[in-house]
């Protein structure tokens, strides 16, 4: 295996002015569109989730904390014997738009919320939606950005994750503080969003260009 | 490490920021900070990476994390924790040249898979980091970010 440090460094860079055109492409822009808007969701969530949670259910730090574990044991275990399986199987497009559903449901449950197991439930499909939706988008745009331009492009989709960051917490925290049991309401509409991206891009039919008969 | 870091906050921060006071908009602004500062940071990063390789660009995202958590621990300040997401925020380059690196050494056909067990390395961070919190958070809130510099270093 030939690691990218054996390579040496990139003799011609590329320009901006390539990056950008990139970027512009359409498979490529709408894909990095539909992780921004998962990214709003997920932000918008972990960001006021315990404070949320102590509202709602009166979680403190220690029950805070356990819940990420239980959300992280799920990703853990589709991610490392499922994901690969099920991308084989079904293809990365699908299984994008199988998380994206599955965390428009994990968010819009969270409003129900009156009890921590009720809670938890809703902790593991959030968490197995975030599992299946990461690999297969990462993978999708890693394979629409051009080689020489990887670590821009991948570094330019990671920018928008921030910006999720910089978004998403004051309009959840906002949320939050009119009303805890509606706090799920900001991450179901950007996910329901990503979701709606993500089936014009992978499931809805493309025109079929018309040909002309004499 | 880097992931481990951001989990050990995770459910400890907004405690610890209303410990100096802050509101839950200010608690907003403290999450914003890291964003703005690695938003506008990250594709330099990245296109550095394209010129010169994924490894040092890696090493200085850690050293920035090292710098912000240790000053995390040592706050006495409401305002010192901005300036720490601050400072971790400007070396963030690490996760877009990380997925760079990944992409690099895999065939298409592997990627999924691979991002699979990047994501699963970060599942291990959410794992770890929160339990190793709320184990540490019991003798101070400083304890937890100081094993985080430490994890960083």
């Amino acid at each position: 295996m030939l690691l990218p440090e054996s390579k040496g460094a990139v003799k011609t860079a590329p320009t901006l002015a390539e990056i950008r055109a990139s970027l512009r492409s359409p498979v490529l822009g709408r894909l990095i569109l539909t992780q921004f808007a998962f990214a709003l969701a997920f932000t918008s969530w972990v960001t006021a989730f315990a404070l949320f949670a102590e509202r709602v259910v009166g979680f403190g730090a220690p029950q805070t904390a356990n819940t990420f574990i239980l959300s992280s044991i799920v990703a853990i275990v589709v991610q490392l014997w499922f994901i690969g399986r099920l991308v084989d199987r079904f293809g990365e497009g699908r299984i994008a738009i199988a998380g994206l559903a599955c965390a428009v449901c994990a968010y819009a449950g969270v409003g129900f919320v009156t009890a921590p197991l009720m809670l938890f439930g809703f902790i593991v499909l959030w968490s197995l939606s975030s599992a299946l939706i990461r690999p297969a988008l990462g993978a999708l745009v890693s394979e629409a950005a051009p080689a020489d331009q990887r670590g821009t492009i991948l570094s330019v989709n990671d920018s928008f994750n921030y910006l999720a960051f910089l978004i998403s917490p004051f309009l959840s925290t906002t949320v939050l503080r009119i009303n805890p049991h509606l706090t799920g309401i900001v991450p179901t509409l950007f996910a329901a969003v990503a979701l709606l991206l993500g089936y014009r891009l992978f499931v809805a039919p493309r025109p079929q260009p018309v040909v002309e008969t004499a | 490490m880097d992931v481990l870091g951001f989990t050990i906050l995770i459910p400890i921060l907004p405690f610890y920021a209303e410990h100096f006071g802050a509101s839950p908009t200010t608690i907003g602004a403290i999450y914003a900070t890291l964003a703005v500062c690695s938003l506008l940071s990250s594709p330099f990063w990245g296109r550095l990476s394209d010129r010169i390789g994924r490894k040092g660009v890696l090493i200085a995202a850690q050293v920035a994390g090292l710098l912000g958590f240790s000053l995390l621990a040592a706050g006495t300040a409401l305002w010192t924790i901005f300036v720490a997401r601050g400072i971790e925020g400007l070396g963030g380059g690490g996760l877009g040249v990380t997925q760079a690196y990944v992409t690099d050494v895999t065939r298409p056909s592997e990627r999924a898979r691979a991002f699979g067990l990047v994501g699963a390395t970060f599942g291990f961070g959410f794992l770890i980091g929160p339990a190793l919190a709320s184990v540490l958070v019991r003798y101070g809130y400083q304890v937890p970010f100081w094993v985080a510099a430490a994890l960083a270093g």
